[in-house]
């Protein structure tokens, strides 16, 4: 006896699964006469809301006005809260005939980040390099003191560039350390685990502004000078410190997902026990680990915003100071919106290389 | 039972091993020796501890009483001893073990290169002639996730092959195949055979048994309790025209 066979392999060769878009439409929104009547009226809803929020943003609205008076007859938002401070908003301080400064040095960080981001087969091969010289160009941009570019001391940066450096500094001091200490964590060496232990449980159990706290007030006072650098470094080093703590537990967890034959299987050619964690473990380890890392690089970046507790002053911070006086405090609502909308751009394109990296990284092949 | 240690061609000598688990006792006073070519097949329910017994000659146990020697060396189960002794023993696992991360390729160089020390264009021609031995030289770049099961295997065993060494160790090689698969691993392993590779093989397949024994010891309750015969493992009519 034969079975009846599915018409499309009677008919020769596989099929494409039939319909498109506005069959899947069909099967998801509009099926029943409820589905249907539910669609309607949500789309009324937004209809009505994104019409008045387009009203307000672009139509009614003052983009650019010489003084905060222009606003004062408007309707819509008075997005010139913007347009009018974007240098101090963008880079604080920093002096105002040399802003091409940290904006070239911007540009720099942007362009590095997407050669990494297009080319990913050369991310093996140019990623040290590169980030090398970004951060050599960055500090000789922002710095100046060489090269015939006027010095400007760390305490007049700020703005996108301070948040992104301290972002930047974070992550290539903090992941390194976070893998030395999840290996740490389970080293067979008691005074190795203990002190990998204690740092991170320790770490973890106090809040971020206590760290920073530390690093910026108590570290001056008990370490001789000597050993103190600048704030700004004492800082980035105790954001990395913080973030390489909460990585290491991401890390030791993947660990634990790398299959048992994988060991015995390197047992088994012979590597030693570093090559087999270098060549095999932490790669399948890190792959697994990807999710979980990309959300902690988002959280890491919102919290760069912290450090105007200690007196860095953040893209936030320098934001602030556009409402300081009385005249354009009244656009609060805009300039915060702003400052989300560029948060947004920053946590977006982190979150769109993790997806792209969890495609390309399968941890399973 | 077992025959008695040390003869000259010996390439694995194991002398009285025992081993427990916490208080259950695993291996119980195990000795046999491997000649030089010989295809050695271990045969026994699950749990008679023929696949610790292999493990333990892999070096992937410790044990608690007895010793091993394996072309001269001895072995403990500690990584370290492991290590120092360049790796005479090719090991084969029921499930492949491939790096995932890895190109077949790359999978078959790792041990050539960062443990023998060859360079790379060395490594990879050796890496090719092994592809080739077991039928996979098409498929250098692929990753393993891309393989099929009998695919994965024989890569596998390209890459113990690719360490030269002394002794193959199979413990349960096609046990994770579907049965259409798992002929291709018994054909390279035959293949293996008559080359002259000395083989250890722990497996439930009568086929292999059949194909490959020079000898068979069956195992129960970590005791080796005799030998049979490959004819024994010749199927019945019925049971070939079944499959």
């Amino acid at each position: 006896m034969t079975l009846a066979q599915p018409r499309a392999l009677a008919e020769g060769g596989p099929r494409r699964p039939r319909g498109g878009i506005w069959r899947r439409l069909r099967d998801t929104i509009v099926a029943a006469p409820i589905q249907a009547a539910i669609t309607i009226a949500v789309l009324a809803v937004a209809a009505l809301g994104i019409a008045r929020a387009l009203r307000w943003a672009v139509f009614d609205a003052v983009f650019v006005a010489a003084s905060p008076d222009a606003c004062r007859g408007a309707a819509g938002a008075c997005w010139a809260i913007v347009t009018s401070n974007a240098r101090v908003i963008a880079f604080g301080l920093y002096p105002t005939g040399e802003q091409w400064r940290p904006f070239a040095a911007l540009v720099v960080v942007l362009a590095a980040a997407a050669i990494i981001v297009a080319f990913p087969r050369l991310r093996r091969l140019l990623a040290i390099p590169l980030a090398l010289a970004t951060a050599g160009i960055f500090l000789v941009l922002m710095g100046g003191g060489r090269f015939g570019l006027a010095p400007v001391p760390l305490d007049r940066w700020g703005g996108l560039p301070l948040s992104i450096l301290v972002f930047a500094g974070t992550v290539v001091l903090g992941f390194p350390l976070s893998i030395l200490l999840a290996l740490g964590r389970r080293s067979s060496l008691p005074l190795v685990r203990i002190v990998c232990t204690g740092l991170i449980e320790g770490v973890r159990a106090v809040p971020l502004l206590t760290v920073l706290f530390c690093a910026a007030v108590v570290a001056p006072l008990v370490v001789p000078g000597w050993l103190n650098p600048d704030k700004i470094v004492r800082i980035v080093v105790a954001m990395a410190l913080f973030y390489a703590c909460y990585q290491a537990e991401v890390v030791r967890g993947a660990l634990q997902g790398v299959p048992a034959g994988q060991r015995e299987a390197a047992m088994s050619l012979g590597l030693r026990p570093l090559h087999y964690i270098w060549l095999v473990e932490l790669p399948i380890a890190l792959r697994i680990a990807v999710p979980a890392t990309v959300n902690l690089l988002v959280v890491a970046f919102k919290d760069t915003s912290m450090v105007i507790t200690v007196g860095l002053f953040d893209f936030v911070a320098t934001a602030n100071t556009a409402i300081t006086g009385d005249a354009w405090a009244p656009y609060f609502v805009e300039l915060y919106l702003f400052v989300a909308l560029v948060y947004l751009v920053g946590t977006g394109a982190i979150t769109a290389w993790g997806h792209r990296l969890e495609r390309e990284l399968k941890p399973h092949g | 039972m077992a025959d008695a240690p040390g003869s000259a061609d010996a390439v694995i000598v194991m002398d009285g091993v025992s081993k427990w688990f916490g208080t259950f006792q695993v291996l119980a006073d195990v000795s046999l020796t491997v000649r030089r070519g010989e295809k050695l097949v271990l045969w026994g329910p699950s749990g008679s501890g023929k696949s610790t017994l292999i493990r333990c000659l892999a070096g992937l146990e410790p044990f608690q009483e007895g010793a091993i020697r394996v072309g001269g060396t001895q072995r403990s189960g500690s990584w370290a001893t492991r290590v120092r002794a360049v790796p005479r023993v090719g090991m084969v696992f029921q499930s492949f073990n491939l790096f995932p991360h890895l190109t077949v390729l790359r999978n078959l160089t790792l041990g050539p290169v960062d443990v023998l020390g060859l360079k790379r264009p060395e490594a990879e021609a050796r890496a090719r002639a092994m592809l080739a031995r077991v039928r996979m030289q098409d498929f250098a770049d692929r990753l393993p996730a891309r393989l099929s099961g009998g695919q994965q295997q024989r890569v596998a065993i390209a890459r113990a092959l690719c360490m030269e060494p002394d002794v193959m160790l199979f413990d349960e090689p096609t046990s994770a195949l579907d049965p259409e698969l798992k002929h291709e691993v018994i054909d390279v392993m035959a293949e293996l055979a008559r080359g002259g590779m000395t083989m250890v093989v722990v497996t439930h397949e009568p086929a292999l048994a059949r194909v490959l024994a020079d000898r068979i010891l069956t195992m129960d309750a970590g005791r080796i309790t005799g030998t049979r015969q490959p004819a024994d493992f010749a199927p019945a009519p019925d049971a070939e025209a079944a499959e």
